[in-house]
């Protein structure tokens, strides 16, 4: 207890479990593997840097629920 | 014609046969025609929960298969003369029952009963879509674990596949104490995470184990223990009557006192 109250406000692990259980169930709901998101990505990365200029780092591709579809967003951020 | 409602929930040990025999009880005790239906072949429990495992002649595969009729093979309640249970075989698979027989099997029994509560098996293969497939409704029952909650999501999604419209959960083994500490989820996160409607709130109890130790549903006894309480209001929220889970957790730290008070 004392080395939680150290280390500043503790995050409630119920938090951390829903937070994982809304993650994964976009992926079981939507019927896709996590490893699939990693494999476009990086055929993300080399489809696009023929063309622009970006950040490789800072690339995300991601699930998530809207409303009733599961949407995948692509967030490539150029370079200036 | 009565209704069939399937209680269903992907994994296993998060409590569907405790939940059958306990609604069943309930339903049973408000003056309702009521059948259990086992439908988890090999792995027969429904009736060690009501204390029947003695009086079995004939189970839901000698129907199918023409060894006797459907009304021999029904094993009535020690208790209550309006409860019935119509037992799995132990000695056969899963497959021994083919979604058209049990479809006609839950049809006729709803002629006769006001509910047929069909208590399904674990998983999501054949065994639970033969379960599902004679019922109007569903009832999902999940704890407030990541696994058990996962499991649900995929059972509801199979479920409202097959056609489901009225779905409803129940939460087992709530602890209130950890919810409000912040190391359980809450019945409203899983309701959120879910998007299904609530039926029941189910606080852990270890009254619940002494009474699965006895062969006597809880919910017989609603107004010593807070599990019998809670199955209780889920009958009455089951039947459409107006229902406050505050009333639940009251009574947990109502009997929590009685007990430091008595601990000293």
């Amino acid at each position: 207890m004392i080395i939680n109250s150290l280390w500043g406000k503790k995050v409630p692990s119920k938090e951390v479990a829903k937070e994982r259980l809304q993650v994964v169930l976009v992926y079981d709901r939507a019927k896709i593997e996590p490893k699939l998101i990693e494999q476009i990505k990086e055929d993300l990365v080399n489809v696009v840097s023929k063309y622009l200029n970006f950040d490789h780092e800072n690339i995300k591709v991601e699930l998530s629920n809207e409303e009733i579809k599961s949407i995948l967003r692509i967030d490539i951020p150029l370079k200036d | 014609m009565g209704k069939a409602i399937v209680i269903t929930s992907g994994k296993g040990g998060v409590g569907k046969t405790t939940a059958v025999a306990n609604i069943g009880t309930g339903l049973a005790l408000r003056g309702l025609k009521i059948v259990l239906v086992d439908t988890d072949i090999g792995l027969r429990n429904l009736d060690l929960l009501l204390g029947l495992e003695n009086r079995i002649v004939y189970n839901l595969v000698d129907v199918i298969e023409g060894r006797c009729n459907l009304k021999q093979a029904l094993v009535k309640d020690k208790r209550l003369n309006n409860l019935f249970l119509l037992p799995a075989a132990q000695t056969k698979e899963k497959e021994a029952v083919s979604i058209e027989q049990m479809k006609f099997l839950v049809h006729e029994l709803k002629k006769d009963f006001d509910y047929v509560l069909i208590d399904s098996p674990a998983g999501i293969e054949h065994g639970f879509r033969t379960a599902i497939s004679g019922a109007d409704e569903a009832i999902v029952i999940t704890t407030p674990e990541v696994s058990s909650v996962r499991d649900a999501d995929r059972v509801i999604g199979l479920l409202e596949a097959n056609g489901f419209e009225n779905l409803s959960l129940i939460v087992n083994r709530v602890r209130f104490d950890m919810v409000r500490n912040g190391d359980m989820l809450g019945v409203e996160d899983l309701l959120e995470i879910l998007s299904i409607e609530l039926l029941g709130i189910i606080p852990e109890d270890e009254n619940l184990i002494i009474s699965v130790n006895k062969g006597e549903p809880i919910i017989l006894n609603a107004d010593k223990y807070r599990s019998g309480l809670a199955f209780s209001l889920v009958v009455k929220k089951l039947l459409g009557e107006e229902v406050s889970w505050e009333e639940l957790e009251k009574s947990e730290s109502f009997i929590e006192k009685i007990f430091k008070f008595f601990r000293g």
